[in-house]
């Protein structure tokens, strides 16, 4: 199976290539079922291949766990040498599973979701194109694989949210991300240009591979750009490109908007997979992140911030889809927060838990919007557990699993992120665990409001809300599920597990304190390392009572939400109409006005810039070019002139003269034969005397 | 008999040819000169074969006769297929006034 591996990112590339340019023909033809199974299918082969593969993996022996496939040779221009390879270790193949497993399940979830679009085929076609760009992305053996793949998402979550672009909103969201995603973009490019240069400077030949650059950190280390040192250029260059794609503060403003997309392309792109490229990305690198210290500070305090900031904008909001994508953004947070203090394997696990979880939490969305006929907001929702008691209890799982409830999920990856936030800094851990407490709070507010109480909608709507089709509501169940499971894949030493699944990462990503106490390994596929100890068995106490801590203040959320919009409506609203808590609310319900801000500071300058270069355009540049014009008209006119009267004067006379000339040789040709038979003899006799007479 | 002998009445119908060819004005007329210049070849080639002929290739020469023969007969239908056709297009077959090559 492992041999097949390049198969799974050219499958989807395929079944796009098919669909795009037959789609539209077999939907009018055959239907649109045919065109979805179609759509599924593809995904569904990369997915085998993908578990399979990953199967024969674990059976491989720890230090042989990381499989380079050299296809063909790409970019080979002097020492510059790049090629098609796919690298295939652990941390690719989980990202593999993810991006194959949960895709195949939205494919299947989409054919309901879309069911009846005009563009049906259009949305398979970009979907599965999706997929393969990100399988590029996770499979690429070096940078540039990984950046085509990285622009390659761009592109699709661009086509994608814009996926309904006869709305000029929509298709401003794609629009948007697109060109905030272009300011990431350059900082990787940035990052790869800097790592290159130091290389060909020290080096016989560059491929950029993964295997190549850890090998030589240790040179890249010693130089310095500017007077800070490359390799710190070089990561803060990448986290720039991270903070575009994974949508940390400043540049989180498009995920928000790109909710304007199908709700499968919310889940999918917007939430288990393509944002998490920056997290991938970090722990692919994380031989150079350990050595960057001070980038790896500034993404734990960005990473805070972000978590901060997005989760208190998630408490004030009304439309379903808006309060899970600030909470993307917040879980986002958490997963840069464990990059940032070095715990990678923490944060790529929490990576794969938030994959599942919200996941089901989007589709279970998208399953509640259907059946509301396209209705967001949770004010017009309620009591639709009753209705839809599937799509209702996968949510209200994967909720507990995101508020860390224990024996979920959540509960191991994000206690593990805090933890190791904790040993790092106090404060650190002080904001991922007040966040903690308002993810469980505005998830739980989300359930209660949407699937308790009284239904505040419409009596027409209420009657036509009913549960979605099995294809919609199974794969919902399928993820809910794992939500709920996936955590004890990595359970904790001091709760008589083992770190299982940072023990299955270690042959291709160290945390920084191991790293730190074995030296900078030298090579990917040396010797394996211990396991990771997080403590020594002293800090069990600490552990242990973050642990109950983080526990109880999630709980305690959870009941707030449950007193505030359950139990007790009125206590709610008596606190609201005072003045204080309801400019709070105004301006965490406007989003701290950070998207005005970015119009005022950023588009608004850049539009009188570019409003200025018009007129400077249309006066300067066009006047200078007119005065040019008139110029050179009027030494045409002259040219003109001269050329009429002097030039062309020259010109008849030759053409007259060779006329003439040829007129009087003309006369020669008389066409009567025998005259010119005659002329032939009277010469031949000349020539023939003076041959005799003189020689 | 001699080879001088033969040489002149050859230069004889040669300059007969030439004569009729430069002269004359009927297209046929003209044709039968070349005839006539074309026997005048021949009849050197006979002449030379015959006093002087070539050691090994005796016969180089009347070989030679034959296919001026040959040729002249082949030219003599293209010739007259040519004079017929200026006769169908101008009605007429005088060299004189078939000028229209006239620069």
């Amino acid at each position: 199976m492992i041999s097949m591996i390049p198969l799974v990112p050219i499958l989807p590339l395929v079944g796009a290539l098919i669909i795009g340019l037959f789609g539209k023909r077999i939907q009018a033809t055959i239907g649109e079922f045919a065109t979805g199974v179609l759509g599924c299918a593809m995904p569904g082969l990369a997915a085998l291949i993908s578990f399979g593969s990953f199967f024969e993996l674990i059976a491989r022996p720890a230090t042989d766990r990381i499989i380079v496939s050299h296809l063909a040779p790409w970019v080979s221009v002097a020492d510059f040498q790049v090629e098609w390879a796919f690298r295939y270790d652990p941390l690719s193949a989980m990202m593999l599973m993810i991006i194959t497993g949960i895709g195949t399940l939205i494919h299947v979830y989409s054919m309901g979701y879309m069911h009846e679009d005009p563009s049906y085929w259009r949305f398979f076609s970009y979907i599965n194109l999706f997929l393969g760009a990100m399988l590029l992305l996770v499979l690429g053996d070096n940078l540039l694989i990984m950046f085509l793949g990285w622009e390659g998402v761009g592109l699709c979550s661009y086509l994608l949210i814009g996926f309904w672009f006869n709305n000029p909103d929509y298709a401003y969201a794609g629009r948007k991300a697109f060109i905030v995603n272009r300011i990431g973009d350059l900082g990787f490019l940035t990052g790869m240009f800097t790592l290159i240069l130091f290389s060909a400077a020290n080096f016989e030949v560059v491929t950029l591979s993964f295997g190549e650059l850890q090998g030589r950190m240790d040179t890249l280390a010693q130089y310095t750009l500017w007077g800070f040192p490359v390799l710190e250029v070089a990561a803060f260059c990448f986290f720039v490109g991270a903070i575009g794609k994974s949508a940390q503060i400043p540049l989180y403003v498009w995920l928000p908007d790109a909710m304007a997309g199908p709700t499968p392309v919310s889940a999918l792109i917007h939430a288990a997979t393509m944002v998490t490229a920056g997290v991938y990305m970090i722990a692919r690198m994380y031989f150079m992140y350990s050595l960057a210290h001070f980038t790896l500070e500034f993404i734990a305090i960005i990473a805070a911030l972000t978590c901060f900031f997005s989760a208190t904008i998630g408490m004030a909001q009304f439309d379903i889809k808006k309060v899970l994508a600030y909470s993307t953004v917040s879980q986002l947070g958490y997963m840069f927060l464990a990059m940032g203090v070095g715990a990678y394997s923490a944060g790529t696990f929490h990576l794969l838990t938030h994959a599942a979880f919200k996941a089901a939490l989007f589709m279970g969305s998208g399953s509640v919007i259907i059946a509301m006929h396209h209705e967001q907001d949770m004010r017009k929702m309620g009591g639709l557990l009753k209705k839809m008691p599937i799509t209702g209890w996968a949510f209200i799982f994967a909720t507990l699993a995101i508020m860390g409830f224990p024996g979920t999920s959540g509960f191991f990856s994000k206690d593990e992120i805090l933890e190791k936030a904790f040993e790092e800094s106090v404060w650190l851990w002080l904001v991922g665990f007040i966040v903690a407490g308002m993810t469980s709070f505005y998830m739980w507010r989300a359930v209660f409001m949407t699937f308790f109480g009284e239904f505040k909608g419409d009596h027409h709507t209420w009657e036509h809300c009913h549960e979605q089709p099995k294809r919609t509501v199974v794969p919902i169940a399928i993820l809910a599920a794992l939500a709920l499971s996936l955590g004890f894949l990595n359970v904790p030493d001091f709760m008589g597990g083992d770190y299982s699944f940072s023990r299955y990462l270690s042959p291709v990503v160290k945390n920084l304190e191991e790293a730190q106490v074995h030296g900078m390994p030298d090579s990917i596929d040396g010797e394996q390392h211990a396991p990771v100890h997080a403590e020594e068995h002293g800090d069990l106490l600490i552990e242990v009572g973050l642990m109950v801590g983080s526990v109880t203040w999630t709980l305690l959320t959870a009941f707030l939400a449950y007193y505030l919009y359950l139990v007790n409506p009125k206590a709610r609203e008596a606190l609201m109409s005072r003045a204080g808590p309801q400019a709070v609310f105004k301006v965490l319900n406007n989003k701290y006005y950070v998207d005005e801000f970015y119009d005022l500071v950023v588009v608004g300058p850049l539009k009188k810039c570019y409003a200025f270069m018009g007129d400077f355009d249309k006066y300067v540049v066009d006047g200078a070019v007119n005065l040019a014009g008139y110029v050179g008209r009027g030494l045409g006119i002259l040219a003109g002139f001269l050329d009429q009267h002097i030039v062309d004067g020259a010109v008849n006379e030759v053409a007259w003269a060779s006329q003439t000339t040829g007129k009087g040789f003309s006369l020669l040709q008389s066409g009567r034969i025998q005259a010119l038979v005659g002329a032939t003899l009277v010469f031949f006799a000349a020539v023939l005397t003076v041959w005799i007479v003189y020689l | 008999m001699s080879l001088s002998l033969v040489l002149a009445i050859s230069a004889g119908l040669f300059a007969l040819g030439t004569m009729m060819f430069v002269v004359k004005k009927n297209l046929i007329a003209i044709l039968m000169g070349v005839e006539l210049l074309m026997n005048a070849a021949a009849l050197n080639f006979m002449g030379f074969s015959y006093y002087s002929p070539a050691k090994g290739h005796p016969l180089d020469g009347q070989v030679f006769a034959l296919f001026v023969i040959l040729i002249a007969a082949a030219e003599a239908v293209v010739a007259l297929g040519i004079a017929i056709a200026v006769y169908k297009e101008f009605g007429h077959v005088s060299a004189d006034k078939l000028s229209q090559l006239e620069g």
